[in-house]
């Protein structure tokens, strides 16, 4: 296949725009005979149905496939950028690129969820790049709304229909496109919200945290992992010379929402370090500690993060799961 | 025995048998500088070693990463350090991170919360 000519170094993302079976295979199999053959760990991450095919397809060398039911390799986009780390950390073989089809779920998800969603394709083209790893994502046309449909052009360079290969006209700069993708409206705190800032010590922020998840219904382990999420929020904001941070927390239903607004201090200017860089908080901490390692942790304790300068301020919003949330009861 | 460090939020004493420390309170950035120079100061203890934590109040991201890199270089010198009553939700976040996998580190039976 022609991407070979990018070599084993570069991240190469392709979207691959599939109607039926036939259109899934004959990406597919092509995709996954080549990479086996070139001694490349192959991962198949996609519906239960497109493995059935594309192990029926492909016959004895389907044993060589790694292959993970989509919807449980990283739940939400924080888990699958962590997924798809680690799944190369392991497989990776030295001079060797790894291909993965990568296939989101994105039936019966919520407006917010879609848009953090397409914010992350677009984003793995900052957080892969540089890694030798060949990815492609289908989105099943029989399936998936027009708007995610279109995403998939403006998330990825390129699209691949069978083994042909065109770039996507409407690609967009990872920034530039996270930063434009229509979500829902910030929500804004209610009068009844408790508040506590601006302050520069996150103990004090944390101790509000805890309070109002505690008054919220949370107990135990789930309480203490509100806190340390919250925690972590106000922490990495905090990071930057001069900053003051303003927190407020209110209940929603299913959530316990902290919204931390960090302005400067009085008099004084907030640091340039104070700039936060696109897709911040996706990769999980490496061997040595990382700016980002709190936030990746508040994003993966919390049911969502969203961060958004507003001017000279920056917001940062985190909801973690109320004591209703089933799962984790 | 005199603690190793005594502030509002943090103590830290050293135990003798088994070798350790007792980490009591509060970690955060505050006091970050106290649990690694309480650390450094069993670094040297030949064999293995028990942090004892069921009264660790609240523990950040970076504290637990000082206990990490800890256990790492226990395992340079071939021995281990285990981490005792440690809070589940603790544990948790150890395994989310990977870091239950982390050479020289042996978990210990956790305590309720």
């Amino acid at each position: 296949m022609a991407a070979d000519r990018t070599g084993p170094a570069a991240f190469v993302h392709h979207a691959c725009l599939y109607g039926s079976d036939a259109e899934f295979l004959a990406m597919a199999v092509p995709f996954v005979r080549d990479g086996l053959a070139a001694g490349e760990p192959v991962l198949a991450a996609t519906t239960p149905a497109n493995i059935e095919l594309l192990r029926e397809a492909l016959g004895e060398s389907a044993h060589h496939l790694d292959t993970a039911e989509t919807a449980y390799f990283g739940r939400r986009p924080v888990e699958r950028v962590s997924a798809f780390l680690r799944h190369h950390e392991r497989r990776a073989r030295p001079g060797r690129r790894t291909r993965m089809i990568a296939e989101p779920v994105w039936a019966g998800r919520s407006a917010r969820q879609t848009a953090e969603w397409k914010r992350m394709e677009s984003g793995l083209n900052v957080l892969l790049a540089g890694l030798p790893v060949w990815m492609v994502c289908p989105y099943d046309t029989r399936v998936v709304p027009n708007d995610v449909a279109e995403a998939a052009l403006a998330t990825h360079p390129v699209r691949l229909d069978g083994e042909r290969q065109a770039p996507c006209a409407s690609y967009a700069d990872p920034a530039a496109y996270a930063a434009a993708v229509d979500g829902p409206a910030a929500s804004c705190a209610p009068p009844s919200a408790a508040c506590t800032g601006p302050t520069g010590d996150a103990s004090v922020l944390r101790r509000l945290a805890r309070e109002r998840a505690a008054g919220a219904g949370l107990t135990g382990g789930r309480l203490a992992l509100a806190e340390l999420a919250a925690h972590e929020a106000a922490a990495y904001l905090l990071a930057a010379e001069g900053a003051r941070v303003t927190l407020r927390a209110w209940e929603e239903p299913g959530a316990v929402v902290y919204e931390l607004r960090r302005t400067e201090r009085e008099g004084g200017r907030i640091g340039r370090d104070a700039d936060v860089p696109p897709f911040a908080g996706y990769r999980p901490p490496g061997d040595a500690q990382g700016a980002e390692d709190g936030l990746w942790l508040a994003r993966t304790l919390g049911d969502s993060l969203e961060l958004r300068a507003r001017g000279p301020e920056t917001v940062l919003t985190l909801r973690v799961p109320g004591p209703g949330d089933a799962e984790r009861l | 025995m005199d603690p190793l460090v005594r502030t509002a939020e943090l103590t830290v004493v050293a135990t003798v048998s088994p070798p350790g420390l007792r980490i009591e309170g509060v970690v955060d950035a505050d006091s970050h500088r106290h649990l690694r120079e309480a650390l450094q100061s069993v670094a040297s203890v030949r064999g293995d070693l028990r942090l004892e934590m069921s009264r660790v109040e609240f523990l950040d991201l970076a504290g637990l990463r000082l206990l990490m890199t800890f256990a790492r270089a226990r395992a340079a010198r071939h021995c281990t350090v285990e981490l005792a009553g440690v809070p589940p939700h603790l544990l948790q976040v150890i395994t989310l991170i990977g870091w239950d996998a982390t050479p020289g580190l042996r978990l210990g039976a956790a305590h309720g919360c």
